[in-house]
């Protein structure tokens, strides 16, 4: 009995090891393994075979299905410029220019990874659904009060959920192959506060 | 002393053992569900996906801009063939492995002919000269074949929806 419980203190003492280095993984894997450029993070190749088995963990834990390069450019951000989480209590502005490639799209998510529920069945836009200014840039603004539409109609809006932040997703098709030599340093939109519920 | 330090050592290591079997059989294990709930009654079958809203729930951060198709293949016993017509917007075929590795894509822009053929050949398949298509080589008899299309404006969904209905996914023997 003694010697099955020692045995058993072993094995839950491996377990709490194994759990430790599965968190202290999570907690510094995005640090090294992913490129910043500005407020946007990115995997340089989350599909690719030749992947660390931490980047295939990490994939299949945030998505599953990722593209190898050269297919596509995935951007993911959920901080405005001034580094402070996206929250729908506030109105942000993302504003860019037309990025080179063959297609791409900004996407809305809510904090669980899904796609936001709004009566407009309105979750992105996209390089042939976006509407460009007369300069050929572009903004899209993201709300989560009705008192802000007021603000951004005849524009490009998207809705997010009141007192809960989410995130956005930047997927660009096609980039060219210089594209992701550079990642850390092509031009990207920027998301700034406009303003918040007071 | 010393005894301890061993014991420590082999704890440790052990632990760190289980950690990395974790880490290398998670995305297995993602895939193993994926195929359970989405395809466990539809192996080597195309499953198609209407444009994906606030209440599809199947993978997380799914894109709005793309209309999938997805097959979970078995090429345990036989190759697996997909044929498609392909469209002139962005369209893709791309061949996941079991542990959720991307190892090919082929998309419109690689294919000068109005369909596709696809033989999809298990790790332990003779390889076969094809004349009529592409042969594709899966590290893994199991797996999955997304294909995705550009929705765009939507001018030609249509098009895409009818596109979906010339998949087709199945065993070379049948």
């Amino acid at each position: 009995m003694i010697f099955a419980r020692k045995y058993l203190l072993y094995f839950i003492i491996i377990l709490i090891i194994a759990a430790l280095e599965t968190v202290i993984a999570i907690k510094i894997y995005p640090k090294i393994a992913f490129i910043k450029n500005d407020i946007w993070t990115i995997l340089p190749s989350p599909g690719d075979p030749d992947r660390s088995i931490y980047t295939r963990a990490a994939v299949a834990a945030a998505g599953t299905f990722a593209s190898k390069k050269p297919e596509q450019a995935y951007y993911q951000t959920e901080i405005d410029i001034e580094d402070q989480p996206l929250n729908g209590n506030c109105l942000y502005r993302l504003s860019g220019e037309d990025i080179e490639s063959r297609w791409w799209s900004i996407t809305a998510y809510a904090n669980d990874g899904f796609l936001i529920e709004n009566t407009e069945k309105l979750y992105s836009y996209n390089s042939e659904t976006i509407n460009y200014n007369a300069n050929g840039g572009f903004e899209i603004y993201f709300l989560g009060d009705n008192d802000f539409i007021s603000d951004v109609s005849n524009e490009n809006w998207l809705r997010v959920n009141q007192d809960e932040n989410f995130n956005v997703s930047l997927r660009i098709y096609y980039p060219g192959e210089e594209f992701f030599s550079n990642l850390r340093r092509v031009n990207l939109p920027i998301i700034e506060k406009v303003k918040c519920i007071e | 002393m010393r005894p301890l330090l061993n014991k420590i050592f082999i704890l440790l290591f052990l632990g760190t053992i289980l950690h990395l079997a974790f880490i290398i059989y998670y995305p297995t294990f993602k895939m193993w569900k994926f195929d359970r709930d989405i395809a466990s009654t539809s192996v080597n079958k195309i499953i198609h996906s209407d444009k994906v809203d606030s209440n599809s729930r199947t993978v997380i951060r799914p894109s709005p801009d793309l209309l999938y198709s997805v097959c979970a293949y078995d090429a345990s016993y036989s190759p697996v063939v997909i044929t498609s017509d392909v469209l002139n917007t962005y369209w893709a075929m791309s061949f996941y492995a079991s542990n959720s590795d991307n190892y090919a894509i082929i998309n419109d822009m690689d294919i000068n002919s109005d369909n596709v053929k696809v033989y999809l050949f298990g790790p332990n398949s003779k390889p076969t000269k094809i004349n009529d298509g592409y042969a594709i080589f899966s590290p893994s008899n199991k797996g999955a074949v997304l294909i995705r299309r550009f929705l765009g404006n939507e001018s030609n969904i249509d098009e895409l929806y009818k596109n979906q209905e010339t998949l087709t996914c199945d065993t070379l023997d049948n």
